[in-house]
């Protein structure tokens, strides 16, 4: 699966995700108290971004900015710009700051922290039917996206105009459906949920040889559910 | 009763993906650049798929596995960025839409399949959702609600289409699958 992750070795990198957090929760304080401390923030975060070299993640906010870009408008349009651009600055250096966690932070060090944080709730959370349920969410990921892809293949190979792909959407739930119901009974078949999963980000290696087997078969399905699971069943 | 446990949490998991894979989908670019995506599609399915309970819990799996790091948020988003945007009201929407909508579905059961999953996605799934995203949309960059329900009039014309097509699927799919365990997700 993609990641926001960026592999560097600086010294945010060696943080623990809880202090990251803890510094984002104090910085959203601040800002929402005393709101004339934005512009100082963003210069800040900027300046951390320069000094990390990460400055190009900036474009991570791209899908963002017609939105933020209209919202200026209509502030600076109504209030003036002093405000518009406080505004501003208040909302790209919390958007900039929080990004920077997911930037320095491996996916795999978060849910680790996840679970070392949910331990003390287990009496009350299934904290393996949690694990469990990631895992699988992140493997259907891509064999959905495969599926799709084999759906609009098929529709094209048959003719199928580009504005009738929306479709493939019915034989896409359907499919999700007759999934699940597979693997419940593959799942049940092999004696229910294990007690303990190791979870493991798929790394982008991974995800290369998936594309390139494009396979939803249910053979491949269960296989992997298979070695994600009875590797780590405790025994009894 | 265990394994009936485990096949809802299945469920729970794919239609996580489901969300995830639909706001994956290469977006169709739309007025100002604002693209419309069909994740939101996928937060209507979950509610009138699952039903309230189960549809809610499936968005709060895509929820907590985007906010740790995978950017499967529409648009390549994802971290904790996603809860301190302008935006983030609508990722409250959008784990209290299924419980709306799989509600409003459930009391509707007297209509028509089509028209109830498309009542329900529009009061649920639009309107409710919408709200949800206006305040969010306020308290996060303090403008009143007036001013954030005028920015945020971009995004109904697209919505208007997803709901029509969730409402499509869900019919197709209970005419396709009309032994599936429907009693068994609780809607229906």
């Amino acid at each position: 699966m993609l990641s926001l992750y960026q592999a560097k070795q600086t010294w945010l990198h060696q943080w623990s995700p809880g202090r990251k957090l803890l510094v984002l929760l104090l910085a959203t304080i601040l800002v929402l108290r005393w709101p004339l401390l934005a512009p100082v923030l963003l210069l800040a975060v900027v300046l951390l971004y320069a000094q990390l070299g990460l400055l190009s993640q900036w474009r991570s906010l791209r899908p963002l900015l017609p939105l933020l870009l209209l919202m200026t408008l209509a502030d600076w349009w109504q209030q003036g710009s002093h405000s518009a651009l406080l505004l501003l600055s208040r909302v790209l250096s919390l958007l900039l700051l929080a990004n920077l966690i997911s930037l320095t932070t491996k996916m795999q060090r978060m849910i680790d922290a996840l679970q070392q944080g949910l331990r003390p709730l287990a009496p009350w959370l299934p904290v393996h039917r949690l694990a469990f349920a990631m895992a699988l969410f992140m493997r259907m990921v891509p064999l959905l996206l495969a599926l799709l892809a084999r759906l609009s293949q098929s529709w094209q190979s048959r003719g199928g105009l580009r504005l009738g792909q929306w479709r493939l959407l019915m034989p896409l739930v359907v499919q999700n459906l007759l999934m699940a119901e597979r693997l419940a009974d593959a799942l049940a078949a092999r004696g229910g949920m294990p007690q303990q999963i190791q979870l493991q980000v798929p790394t982008a290696e991974d995800a290369a040889a998936n594309a390139g087997r494009s396979s939803c078969s249910q053979s491949s399905l269960t296989q992997h559910s298979l070695t994600q699971t009875s590797g780590s069943k405790e025994p009894l | 009763m265990n394994s009936l446990k485990d096949q809802q949490l299945i469920l729970i998991a794919l239609f996580a993906a489901l969300i995830a894979a639909l706001g994956l989908i290469p977006p169709v670019p739309f007025a100002f650049g604002l693209p419309i995506t069909a994740q939101s599609l996928g937060i209507m399915l979950c509610g009138l798929l699952l039903g309230p309970w189960r549809g809610a819990l499936a968005v709060a799996l895509f929820l907590l596995v985007t906010t740790l790091g995978a950017p499967l948020l529409a648009g390549g988003r994802g971290g904790f960025a996603v809860w301190v945007s302008p935006t983030a009201g609508f990722l409250v929407g959008y784990l209290l839409a299924p419980l709306m909508i799989g509600w409003l579905f459930k009391r509707l059961r007297a209509l028509p399949i089509l028209p109830a999953a498309l009542l329900s996605s529009v009061l649920g799934g639009i309107l409710f959702l919408h709200l949800c995203g206006i305040i969010g949309f306020s308290l996060v960059t303090g403008r009143t609600l007036l001013d954030a329900t005028l920015v945020m009039w971009v995004f109904w014309p697209g919505d208007l289409i997803k709901a029509v097509l969730a409402a499509l699927v869900v019919q197709s799919v209970y005419k396709a699958l009309p032994h599936w365990r429907w009693h068994q997700v609780g809607s229906a």
